[in-house]
């Protein structure tokens, strides 16, 4: 299997080659998934993936909107919103009902709803403005209703609670999504990989509340860091159930979506086996023992006949001379929880997975909502309740309250994607799980399903309006254009006067005739600067690391640009190549801005640098009066 | 006269072309691994995944590309290897002493700083064993001075300004958004350190007197253990190669960089397959079943199935796992476990049981102190004096020999050492010189060999006590078993006899008489045959193609004093046995034998075999061998047999096995015995993508075996023109651990012709 990695790297050699023969048509991703392209007015298109949601044909999943300009070039493209089709604004009836403390259960799912243009999950070109958002939010919440009376208090920490959640488990789905696209994206991907790995990281951070500040230049290492952290939770609980399994008599069975590894993990009994005493240690299962559950002798529930050879290997369906198993399904578990498997489906009882949220969600409100103990005042709630979940952990308790959430909505996605399920169980499952929902402000699947395609269409419908997306993703490039039109101290005023005025105020540049080609400019000048930005960080003799013709290319195009001369002479001290020196000298000379004279003066002055290249600095600064005007920044 | 000698060896080094090496150790890259990605271009970048790897040594240095380690793919007997050009002494990440169930606990880095800090030690655990063997490591050759070492496994003292100026460094050298952006991504500790280590040493390559640099780096091992994704593992080799860049770039412009070797070795490689969960089998677990022999388990550390607090407890070296079933042991897990075990490394266990005999004479005891029909309390006493009486003149040999080294070792080392000792105060130049910490590091093995010699002296007391009873009037209500049988101890090392018929507990029927009204042997005990019964042992969840159904791929013992006996079943056995030749030289040869058998005087029984298709190591059907399969059985030099297996599955395993079983003796007679008190009754081997680790788990992947995939190790030079290491230079010949030392000392031109390993040619 070629890893995701490597097909990203490919394809972005071929990145030219690549957006000419997307921009044909909708492209199939392998049978899984189908993906439309639906042109939007004014230069940019909405990528919709379509895939299988509960068995019902094929439904509209996430929707991401990419300002092209208008071209074939990919060095230009933005990413701006991404729409996980059903989530919708609650209605009244669950907005209330998520408004009531220690109320966990959902009111009848609307049947209708979801006309109105959905809310994109994440602005991509602007991903700290949500965080800005719930930074006001809480504030609003501690000073404002907090202090009021335990009615509001926990009536409103209840909804925001509720809301938060809703949110982040669209996210995790539009997150889990992605992944599997990425996995199975064949050689024509619809995302290039730099795009698909922004999308992940971002969705990844929007998990955490301060997640979307971390700068852009650190995606790759949070999503690195994410991923790798996955991979070794699911190895390590992979492990743990396979191992407690083989101790306990049990069948394990590891489930995995196609191309990509096990995220899930069921465990088994065979009937035949039930009777007969057995060692049992359920520590780290959560469930009870089945070798003293008299309701498994007698059981009618579920189960499903399998065979298997002498190994224990699991074989085709009536396979002859094989040993032949009625297995009774014991649990569902989650892999990517920390440390320990995380139950989501206890077989025998629907209500402990689900208990043990409500206790979980229960203590919250009580203690924040109905005796508003805060984190500051009553630290020693806090200590105590921290000290207790460490406890609990190291004994084998799934405490990461986060990461179940994650889970309850991968598990959502992981069923509603496989189809190699039997179709009993998968029903049986769903029905577990929708029990297992806690938040009123959810809907079941099928209304999700409905929802989906009800709010493609009013996005759609929002597409093709020319005051609709088309005129916000104009207002999104004149806000965009400020970075190259204002000093960074005006874009830092802007930025404070925006978050100041709650969002009411954005600073935005005129449009006009020369909007486009001004952030077409602007754009480029980014990709080129962020490349050699990424070039003079890699290491201390970039020729070593680096193909020398595409850095040459881009110090050619900032010094046309005339803009980062810094980075001209860091490249400069980073390379013993004399042909991209000479090819920096030239850039810098070009640029001929103060900064740029500054760091020719720099140079010229540095003993490290060879006396030859400081004659040529010292002959171009002699030679060449300062340009007027500024620039080079 | 330190200074004197300073003096001389700079003169010496003068004359050297090669005066300064800098080593990149890299804990468990693969070669294979390496290679590949070095061959690869990043698309991105247009350059070699590995770009400094491929600039430097592919283009500018000399690559081997068939180095292996030199028995077991661990971490400590590997490093033991390469930094002493020597046989290893030490045989596993983990060692125990029979005799005082004394943990050699050679990766516990914790008890070491702390130990440091509070003066209670200077190194780490492996380096204090191979003080005690007068085994010298390479950073030794050179004076206090001249030596720049980093963190590592075989570390000399704790720098700890390096510490101190990682965390201020850490907080105080980096914008706030920096450092904002780590807290939400999650804080690398690791990176920061890695980081300080290069920066000191960069700040020591700027000094010329400094001639052995290192730094090592576990980035890889520790994420091929976790993750078998192959984009987790390219970033760690990703990370060494970007710390290899900036060394060499380092180099180039420090005073000596002309005359500066750049030298990349790995311990071992690393068997991480992606798709391919590396399974754990607990043997801990099982050992503790009725099934497994109902023993009470030691191990260095807890197992995960004790997944509670104490398994954070960074202090621990002795954990006992009480039996699940025991049949006369309950409730003694502290006092008598019967089994120790060192998993580490994952792919092999070293098994110790207690003696056999000393399980008998315990449940014999048991026995006597129960009321019982008089005919039966005789036999069972005659039994218990028979056995006391077969082993009472080895008893009194090995006991002696022990005691007389223990005197011995008393007066030479003038023990014990004397509580104003350490407290002795020390000039700013003689720390400068390393005075202060060779004087604590004298003090604190006196230390240490005292505490080994008091436990010893328990064990002896013991012992003697249980062979001055007589038959004569003993009655066993009034002796206390711990009078008796020696607590927290193994006793001597069982035989192939005895592990082929390992008591475990009582018969079905209890003690039973035979027909002439003595104690049956047979019928009076449970026996088990442990090599049967790891091999036997088969798993029900095989959800993995690749991964076979059984976790033990073969057994193996030492059978005699120059041979080891592979068994993976009564008909697939193997004898690897070695001698010296008339020139000197190590031979080896390979025999297959079926129903191999030990008896009860000591001696062994086989039946000739055939060579076949599985047998262990599947030396026959491996098509990576170069020689005909009767050469097999023929004597050959151990440069032969490297040459002609080396591409087979198991590569240089018959040397490995070889190196694991058979110990070099060192002059000190106590050490020797300490050693020999260290060795291991048995070894399971496993099966590929099977591990043993009970610590954690390592799902990603594991070394520890004799398979090519994890002995397969890195070993690459590049140098300064004054050096002569040739440039874009591939040597295919193999080598192993031992011709690092030698080599690297030639290069220097300190050539040492008595350690053991050849040169490799063709480096200059």
């Amino acid at each position: 299997m070629i890893s995701s990695s490597i097909i990203r790297m490919v394809v972005f050699i071929c990145a030219g080659l690549w957006m000419e023969g997307v921009a044909q048509a909708a492209t199939a991703q392998g049978d899984e998934f189908h993906l439309e392209r639906v042109p939007v007015p004014g230069g940019s298109e909405l990528l919709t993936v379509f895939g299988r949601l509960d068995g019902d044909g094929k439904v509209p999943l996430v929707s991401v909107l990419r300002d092209t300009l208008g071209d074939s070039s990919p060095h230009n493209d933005r990413l701006r919103y991404i729409w996980v089709l059903n989530y919708s604004r609650p209605n009244l009836i669950q907005r209330a009902a998520s408004a009531i403390p220690f109320f966990y259960y959902r009111p009848v799912s609307p049947e209708k709803g979801g006309n109105r243009t959905p809310a994109p999950v994440l602005d991509l070109s602007a991903p700290a403005k949500g965080v800005w958002k719930d930074v006001f939010d809480s504030a609003l919440q501690m000073f404002a209703f907090d202090p009021a009376s335990a009615a509001i208090r926990s009536s409103t920490r209840s909804y925001r609670t509720n809301s938060n959640d809703l949110r982040k488990v669209f996210t995790v789905q539009g997150l889990t999504l992605l992944a599997r696209l990425d996995a199975s994206q064949t050689d024509m991907p619809v995302f290039s990989p730099e795009e698909m790995f922004q999308l992940q990281a971002r969705l990844l951070l929007a998990e955490k509340k301060l997640g979307n500040l971390v700068a852009e230049n650190r995606l790759n290492q949070a999503y690195r860091k994410e991923t790798s952290r996955r991979d070794q939770a699911r190895g390590l609980n992979w492990e743990i159930l396979r191992q407690r399994a083989e101790l306990s008599g049990l069948y394990f069975e590891p489930l995995a979506l196609a191309g990509d590894g096990p995220s899930h993990a069921m465990l088994w009994v065979a009937r035949e086996d039930l009777g007969k005493p057995h060692r049992f240690d359920g520590q780290l299962l959560g469930i009870s023992d089945p070798w003293k559950d008299a309701r498994l002798l007698r059981w009618e529930g579920y189960s499903q006949r399998r065979w298997f050879d002498g190994d224990g290997r699991l074989l085709p369906a009536g396979q002859t001379n094989s040993l032949s198993y009625d297995l009774i399904p014991l649990a569902l578990y989650g892999l990517d929880h920390p440390r320990v498997p995380l139950r989501l489906i206890d077989f025998r009882d629907t209500f402990s997975p689900r208990g043990r949220e409500m206790r979980d969600k229960a203590m919250q409100d009580l203690a924040i909502g109905v005796l508003g103990l805060s984190r500051f005042a009553n630290w020693y709630y806090f200590a105590g309740r921290a000290g207790w979940d460490f406890v609990s952990g190291r004994f084998g308790a799934a405490v990461n309250r986060s990461s179940r959430l994650r889970s309850y909505s991968q598990v959502r996605q992981f069923l509603s994607l496989d189809d190699s399920f039997d179709a009993k169980l998968r029903e049986e499952m769903m029905r577990r799980l929708n029990e297992l929902s806690t938040n009123p402000l959810e809907n079941r699947l099928q209304t999700e399903v409905k929802l989906a395609r009800t709010q493609y269409n009013a996005l759609l419908a929002y597409a093709q309006k020319p005051d609709g997306l088309a005129r916000r993703v104009e207002r999104d490039r004149r806000v965009e254009l400020t970075q190259s039109v204002h000093g960074r101290a005006a874009q830092v005023a802007f930025e404070v006067l925006n978050i100041g005025s709650l969002g009411l105020y954005t600073h935005r540049e005129s449009g006009g005739q020369e909007l486009l080609a001004n952030v077409d400019r602007q754009r480029k000048a980014l990709f080129n600067a962020m490349y050699l930005q990424e070039v003079v960080e890699s290491g201390p003799k970039v020729e070593v690391t680096w193909s020398m013709e595409n850095v040459r290319r881009s110090v050619r195009a900032v010094a046309d640009q005339g803009i980062r001369p810094d980075l001209v002479a860091k490249l400069f001290r980073r390379t013993g190549d004399d042909e991209l020196r000479m090819e920096c000298i030239n850039a810098l000379h070009k640029i001929n801005s103060p900064a740029s004279r500054a760091e020719m003066e720099r140079l010229m002055g540095d003993p490290d640098v060879a006396p030859k290249w400081r004659d040529t600095f010292s002959g171009l600064l002699s030679s060449t009066p300062p340009a007027t005007g500024s620039g080079g920044q | 006269m330190r200074v004197l000698f300073i003096v001389l060896f700079g003169a010496l080094a003068a004359c050297a072309e090669t005066k300064r090496i800098v080593i990149v150790k890299l804990d468990g890259v693969p070669a294979g691994v390496l290679e590949r990605y070095m061959a690869e271009t990043n698309p991105r970048t247009g350059k070699s995944r590995l770009p400094w790897f491929q600039y430097i040594f592919a283009e500018r240095g000399v690559r081997l590309a068939n180095f292996y380690t030199r028995g077991l793919s661990l971490s400590v007997s590997s490093w033991s290897m390469l930094d002493t050009g020597r046989p290893t002494q030490i045989k596993g990440n983990a060692e125990y002493d029979r005799y005082t169930m004394w943990v050699y606990d050679y990766l516990n880095f914790i008890t070491f700083y702390f130990k440091n800090a509070l003066k209670k030690g200077v190194d780490m655990e492996c380096v204090e064993t191979l003080d005690d063997l007068q085994q010298p490591l390479l950073i030794d050759r050179f004076p206090y001075g001249a030596v720049h070492q980093s963190y590592q496994l075989f570390q000399r003292g704790v720098r700890w300004k390096t510490l101190q100026h990682m965390l201020q460094n850490r907080f105080t050298t980096r914008p706030i958004k920096e450092l904002f952006d780590e807290w939400q991504i999650g804080i690398g500790i690791d990176t920061s350190f890695q980081a300080q280590m290069e920066t000191d040493l960069f700040a020591n390559l700027k000094k010329p007197e400094k001639v052995y640099l290192d730094i090592f780096s576990s980035d890889y091992d520790h994420i091929a253990h976790l993750a078998q994704d192959p984009d987790a593992q390219l970033a760690a080799l990703e990370k060494n190669d970007a710390m290899v860049g900036r060394i060499y770039t380092a180099i180039q412009s420090s005073p000596l960089a002309e005359e500066t070797a750049l030298i990349v070795v790995s311990d071992h490689g690393m068997n991480s397959t992606e798709g391919v969960y590396s399974q754990g089998f607990n043997l801990v677990d099982y050992l503790g079943t009725a099934e497994g022999g109902g023993h009470h388990v030691v191990t260095n550390r807890y197992p995960l199935q004790a997944y509670r607090l104490k398994g954070l407890f960074p202090f621990v070296f002795q954990v006992f796992t009480p039996a699940s079933e025991t049949a006369y042991l309950e409730g003694k897990a502290e006092q008598y476990p019967t089994a120790m075990l060192d998993p580490d490394g994952n792919e092999r266990a070293d098994v110790h049981f207690r003696n056999s005999d000393l399980n008998v004479l315990q449940i014999l005891y048991e026995q006597l102190r129960r009321g019982m029909p008089q005919p039966l309390r005789r036999a069972v006493l005659n039994g218990f004096f028979e056995v006391v009486d077969r082993h009472r003149d080895g008893w009194e040999v090995e006991l002696k020999q022990l005691e007389a080294e223990m005197e011995e070792c008393k007066s030479e080392y003038k023990l014990p050492p004397g509580p104003a000792e350490k407290k002795k105060k020390f000039t700013t130049l003689e720390k400068k010189l390393g005075i202060d910490k060779s004087y604590l590091r004298a003090v604190n093995q006196r230390e240490r060999f005292t505490k080994f010699i008091a436990a010893y002296e328990s064990y002896v007391r013991t012992m003697r006590n249980l062979m001055a009873q007589k038959r004569d009037g003993f009655d066993a209500t009034k002796v206390k078993g711990d009078d008796l049988f020696p607590q927290r101890a193994m006793g001597d090392s069982n035989t192939l006899y005895q592990l082929q018929n390992y008591v475990v507990g009582p018969g079905a029927q209890g003690i039973v008489l035979d027909g002439a009204g003595k104690l049956d042997w047979q019928r009076s005990f449970r026996r088990v045959n442990y090599f049967d019964l790891f091999l036997a042992i088969r798993t029900r969840n095989n959800v993995q193609k690749p991964v076979a159904v059984r976790p033990v791929d073969f057994t193996a013992a030492q059978a005699g004093n120059q041979a080891v006996w592979l068994s993976a079943g009564p008909d697939r056995q193997l004898l690897v046995e070695w001698r010296t030749n008339g020139a000197g030289k190590l031979e080896l040869r390979c025999l297959p034998v079926v129903n191999l058998i030990g008896d009860a005087g000591g001696g062994m029984h086989w039946d000739p075999g055939v060579w076949k298709a599985g047998l262990p190591l599947e030396l026959f059907e491996d098509p990576g061998r170069t020689t005909p399969p009767e050469w097999l059985n023929e004597w050959h030099e151990e440069r032969e047999w490297l040459r002609a297996v080396h591409r087979t599955k198991y590569s240089n395993g018959v040397i490995g096995l070889y190196e694991q079983f058979h110990r070099t003796p060192v002059k000190d007679k106590f050490q020797e015995h300490r050693r020999r008190l260290a060795r291991t009754d048995m070894m399971i081997f496993a099966n590929d993508h099977w591990n043993f680790n009970v610590r954690s788990f390592n799902p990603g992947g594991n070394h520890g075996s004799l398979l090519r995939v994890s002995t397969h190790s890195v070993l690459m030079m590049a140098g300064g023109a004054r050096t002569g290491i040739k440039k874009g230079s591939v040597i295919e010949a193999p080598y192993d651990s031992l011709s690092f030392m030698p080599s690297v000392l030639h290069l220097m031109g300190r050539d040492e012709p008595n350690l053991p390993g050849p040169l490799i040619e063709g480096l200059q």
